[in-house]
């Protein structure tokens, strides 16, 4: 897709480097790792109504944005593991 | 036994999403998961921008978006912007945490807006600290519109809108700041609806503004739980209160200060302090308007002849109002009785020597009313000119449809027609206002009668009544028809969750006109 970086899976997003134009996301992402952080600037990230689902691990913020845009985007942090118990 | 899923979050930038101190926009986007760890935001920790049409849920339906944390907030710990469409639906569980935003910081001149935001949940607690749905903190001039609460539990420290606010710069008065409520709705809380104590460690909030213009609160504390210190200015227009407590210190302004320099209620505000003291309970209590009116000014130590009250109000809608109002204190209480007292709220009263009063508005027009005097029988004569209400308390046996959530869909149906499909979030269907008349028609398009549906926001009997509390922001549904149940069993209502279905007008549902 020109003038855009297309992302299809979480490969994809810990290649992305150094961000020079749109960021979309063309499919869900289910993350086994702690995802590279992306410095995304003033440029967009269009999830595209797609959900990323973070891993089952301590966990670290991964965008920076300097009036970018991030939009049409779904985070599922729900798979976590049970710490404890309550009535 | 409950399951809480953690998700636990590296401390060094204190957010799931976006790194701390960063700016932009923050559209669309929506987040799954339960927050368990103190100081953590779900998007971001400082942010400067907006956020629109984001939402936050629990990792596990109907669990918690924030358990067992303080000071944490579902979607950014400080906010430099606006917050637009962005809901939050989940319980929270912790200390100063927050559904939303934790604080919001206005430069000062300038002003943020929250426009069409809204949390349900739970505001639970063991700390007695404030946990609240939309805000934890502003400060500077912030502007609050069509934001709706509904806090389902009873916990203390809960608030709705916003726990602590202060000016910009912590006490720079250089500017007139505003924090405003404009058409927001609050369901539920135990402490207050709208606002809580200011930021404690300001002694002084001269030039802060308090507007808070056709808003909506049902809970025990009313719009506002504490204000203290002095100076304050405090607009209330065309609000609406109900369900507060009386007899602790519970009035819908509760005013701890030793300078009020002006309170304006105008507009026809109905405050449920003044319901319950003055029209219900009148009669056997030593002149409750009075006490109402001196826990705003008991410092003052002219209670008795200062008119602050009286002299801002304006009600178009029940102008016997206003001449009690300027009535002598000392008469105030015969003044409240005899009343009627409309199902939106409004209270007609007129002196013991007029033997009736014509209601403005009709029955069929879908208007409830409760109607009593301690003194005499009382004769009500509707504008049609039946008379047939007699005694001395009348209640017409309505019931109510209840437990909507926010996003229920009412379907009202006439003769397996749709007639009517709408929500509590879709204004250009629901005006709050007006009454809906439907008439009801058979095949040959004979009228069989007219139901009104009365969309009501505010209104519930009594906590303990059996129609709860209408747990939605502003929907109560009456349908009453002045002919019998058989003759229009064609109208039915119902939600979009089968178990709230009802199919006939029998039983909570129908209200018969006199």
């Amino acid at each position: 897709m020109g003038g855009e970086i297309s992302i299809y899976n979480e490969a994809d997003w810990n290649g992305i480097g150094e961000v020079t134009q749109h960021i979309t996301l063309e499919s869900d992402i289910v993350f086994t790792s702690q995802p590279n952080n992306i410095d995304l600037k003033s440029y967009t990230f269009d999830g595209q109504n797609h959900t990323i689902t973070l891993p089952n691990i301590s966990m670290e913020s991964f965008i920076d944005m300097n009036y970018g845009n991030i939009k049409n985007l779904r985070i599922d942090a729900s798979n976590k593991y049970i710490k404890y118990q309550r009535n | 036994m409950r399951q809480i899923n953690i998700l636990n979050i590296n401390e060094t930038n204190k957010s799931i999403l976006v790194n701390d101190n960063q700016s932009g926009t923050i559209s669309n986007v929506h987040l799954k998961v339960t927050i368990t760890q103190d100081n953590v935001a779900g998007f971001a920790n400082t942010f400067t921008g907006d956020l629109s049409e984001c939402s936050i849920i629990p990792a596990t339906d109907n669990d918690y978006i924030i358990y067992d944390a303080s000071e944490s907030a579902g979607f950014v710990k400080t906010l430099y912007g606006h917050m637009n469409r962005c809901y939050a639906i989940g319980d929270i569980y912790g200390s100063e945490s927050c559904a939303m935003i934790e604080s919001m910081i206005v430069p000062t001149g300038s002003h943020y807006n929250i426009k069409e935001c809204y949390f349900k949940g739970a505001l639970e607690n063991n700390f007695s600290s404030f946990n609240t749905g939309i805000v934890y903190y502003t400060e500077g001039t912030v502007l609050f519109e069509e934001c709706y609460v509904v806090i389902e539990n009873d916990y203390p420290y809960s608030v709705g809108i916003v726990a602590y606010y202060s000016l910009s710069g912590l006490g720079d008065t250089s500017d007139m700041e505003i924090i405003a409520f404009k058409n927001c709705y609050v369901y539920g809380g135990i402490m207050c609806g709208f606002m809580g104590p200011q930021n404690e460690i300001v002694t002084s909030l001269e030039g802060l503004n308090i507007y808070i213009e056709d808003c909506y609160a049902i809970g025990d504390f009313g719009l506002i739980l504490s204000l203290e210190g002095d100076d304050w200015i405090i607009n209330i227009s065309n609000c609406v209160c109900a369900d507060v407590l009386i007899g602790n210190n519970s009035d819908i302004v509760i005013i701890e200060s030793n300078n009020i320099i002006n309170i304006n209620i105008i507009k026809g505000s109905i405050l449920s302090a003044w319901n319950i003291n003055v029209w219900i309970a009148g009669s056997n209590e030593d002149y409750p308007m009075l006490r109402a009116f001196l826990n705003i000014d008991t410092s003052s130590g002219d209670a008795y002849e200062t008119d602050i009250w009286s002299g801002y109000i304006n009600s178009v809608s029940s102008p016997e109002l206003i001449s009690n109002m300027h009535a002598p204190w000392g008469e105030l209480n015969g003044g409240g009785d005899p009343h009627i007292k409309m199902l939106d709220g409004t209270v007609y009263t007129y002196p013991h020597e007029i033997g009736y009063l014509t209601l403005l508005k009709g029955i069929s027009d879908g208007v409830d009313f409760e109607i009593s005097c301690s003194a005499r029988k009382l004769t009500l004569q509707e504008r049609t000119g039946v008379k047939n209400v007699h005694g001395n308390i009348i209640k017409p046996n309505t019931k109510w449809l209840k437990d909507f959530s926010f996003f229920d869909n009412v379907t009202i149906k006439v003769n397996n027609d749709e007639y009517v499909t709408f929500n509590c979030i879709d204004p250009k269907i629901i005006d709050m206002h007006v009454n809906k008349l439907i008439t009801i028609n058979n095949s040959t398009n004979d009228i069989l009668g007219v139901c009104a549906i009365n969309l009501d926001k505010y209104y519930k009997k009594s906590k303990y009544f059996y129609c709860k509390i209408i747990n939605i922001p502003g929907l109560t549904i009456v349908i009453k028809s002045d002919k019998t149940t058989a003759d229009i069993n064609q109208v039915s209502i119902s939600l979009d969750r089968e178990k709230y279905m009802y199919h006939d007008l029998e039983g909570a549902m129908i209200k018969q006109v006199f």
